[in-house]
């Protein structure tokens, strides 16, 4: 218990240190930073679920540390940016209390497959360079695991597809189409839809949706489209019941930097799906 | 922009249709245990042998970049750097003002090393890493990631010419394998480098 208290109250005073460290530290004595910073996801996975000592030394379930709720409270309100005010304090606040209830805690398990890695990259698409966006989720396979694309988000496909009301949320508006008895004259009136490029879509089954990520892979197996570099990555968590995150990678000279919460948001399990829609579909979610 | 402002928008306006577009999202029980994870004590093994031949990998860069290394004894040390590393691994290299992150062959990292010809290059060590957890990867090796914190000075006599403080993220693959001692058979881990990523850090 003594020893449990002295641990706590040392991680505090690390973590609550002001910046006024930074001033005039060298390179070598800056370590405070380099210890307090999220250095990798499998950090923030194991800080947020109480599974590691200050410096990263990692707990079993044996040890007295594991997965104690006082001190996930203490690194959760730090795996949070600081500087971002958008998420208001009472927020944070009612998160970290949800996820440490000592009667019903909530863990994060990357091998629970309900998190996204969104890596926005620069594709060579017709000899032009674009941003493309990709999403991956985890995936088992034989004995292991693996990230497996999820979907893709690119402007020139999207762009290509504007009249498909893929949320399914416009009224309708009348269209064109083949009449019901087009059977009786062969067909012949297709060569008329096919000549209507720009509302090609409107003549197929009310499930169509279009599989960007089965165009871009033909597109890169056609040879063109081509992966060039990757620019950043982000993740979304939805594991955690009622709730959604976002993680980013921020690198500061402060106590406050590596992979941090930069987006909280309380989400009904019934609209997660919307969610998840939104950010893997919505244009307004993506730098094109 | 914060997802907030725009999902409520987007919520409201979706609110009452039923979209037929198909699920994408998975159910909450969705999630797999690893079959074989590795004993504390042999993490310990493995994470020190990683640190080892991080800590090889170290001082084969600063005798590749320093120009008092004559150039056999150069190329001498790449192969034995390269050894280190598991085949097809690569190096991507990020800096603050930059946003793609650049890659390289490793083969061809160490020859753009030999080619700056520092007269002397300094390595210095934060004397803090972070080791992951090991995972099962699906033919049955394990991978991990050691990040290190490093300063890289490279000096033309007593001037400094260049110099930065880099996090280096470093795969490490891990693979348990059996030989044949006198008859007997001996299980062994055998650890090799994979991908890095350097990454400029404001530190």
């Amino acid at each position: 218990m003594k020893r449990r208290s002295i641990f706590l109250i040392f991680v505090v005073a690390l973590l609550c240190s002001s910046e006024a460290m930074a001033q005039g530290v060298s390179y070598l004595e800056g370590n405070e930073f380099v210890l307090a910073e999220t250095k990798q996801v499998n950090q923030f996975f194991r800080r947020f679920n109480g599974e590691e000592d200050y410096d990263g030394t990692r707990f079993y379930s044996s040890d007295s540390l594991y997965h104690d709720p006082m001190l996930r409270q203490v690194y959760l309100s730090n795996l949070f940016d600081k500087q971002d005010y958008n998420m208001p304090d009472s927020m944070k606040n009612s998160f970290i209390f949800n996820v440490t209830d000592r009667y019903s805690p909530k863990y994060l398990n990357h091998r629970k497959n309900d998190w996204y890695a969104q890596v926005d990259v620069i594709i060579n698409y017709e000899n032009q360079k674009h941003p493309c966006t990709l999403f991956l989720k985890m995936e088992r396979e034989n004995k292991g695991t693996k990230w497996v694309l999820a979907n893709v988000y690119f402007q020139p496909f999207t762009s290509m597809f504007k009249g498909v009301d893929f949320f399914g949320n416009e009224p309708y508006k009348p269209g064109p189409y083949l009449h019901p008895k087009s059977h009786e004259i062969k067909f012949i009136n297709l060569k008329k839809a096919f000549d209507r490029l720009g509302e090609i879509e409107k003549y197929a089954a009310n499930e169509f949706n279009p599989d960007y990520l089965t165009l871009f892979i033909y597109e890169l197996k056609r040879g063109n489209a081509e992966f060039l570099d990757v620019k950043n990555v982000k993740f979304h968590f939805f594991q955690v019941d009622n709730w959604y995150f976002e993680l980013s990678s921020l690198s500061r000279k402060n106590m406050n930097s590596g992979w941090l919460i930069t987006d909280l948001m309380r989400v009904a399990e019934k609209d997660k799906e919307i969610l998840r829609k939104y950010i893997f579909f919505h244009e307004n979610n993506h730098a094109n | 922009m914060t997802y907030k402002v725009l999902f409520c928008l987007y919520f409201i306006l979706v609110f009452f249709s039923t979209p037929d577009t198909p699920c994408i999202g998975q159910s909450s029980a969705d999630y797999f245990e690893e079959e074989e994870p590795i004993d504390p004590e042999q993490k310990l093994k493995v994470d020190s042998m990683a640190m080892e031949k991080i800590r090889d990998l170290s001082k084969y860069i600063a005798i590749i970049g320093s120009k008092n290394t004559p150039f056999s004894e150069a190329n001498r040390v790449v192969s034995r750097a390269l050894e280190l590393f598991a085949e097809g691994s690569v190096i991507g290299v990020s800096s603050l003002d930059k946003e793609e992150v650049k890659q390289y062959e490793i083969k061809k990292y160490f020859e753009r090393l030999m080619a700056l010809s520092y007269d002397q290059v300094k390595i210095q060590w934060f004397d803090i890493q972070y080791i992951s957890d090991l995972e099962m990867t699906p033919d049955g090796k394990y991978v991990g990631v050691v990040t290190i914190y490093q300063k890289f000075e490279g000096l033309q006599g007593d001037a400094l010419i260049y110099k930065d403080v880099t996090k280096k993220d470093i795969t490490i693959y891990v693979e348990r394998k059996i030989m044949q001692v006198e008859g007997t058979h001996v299980n062994f881990w055998d650890v090799l480098l994979g991908d890095i990523v350097v990454s400029e850090t404001v530190l």
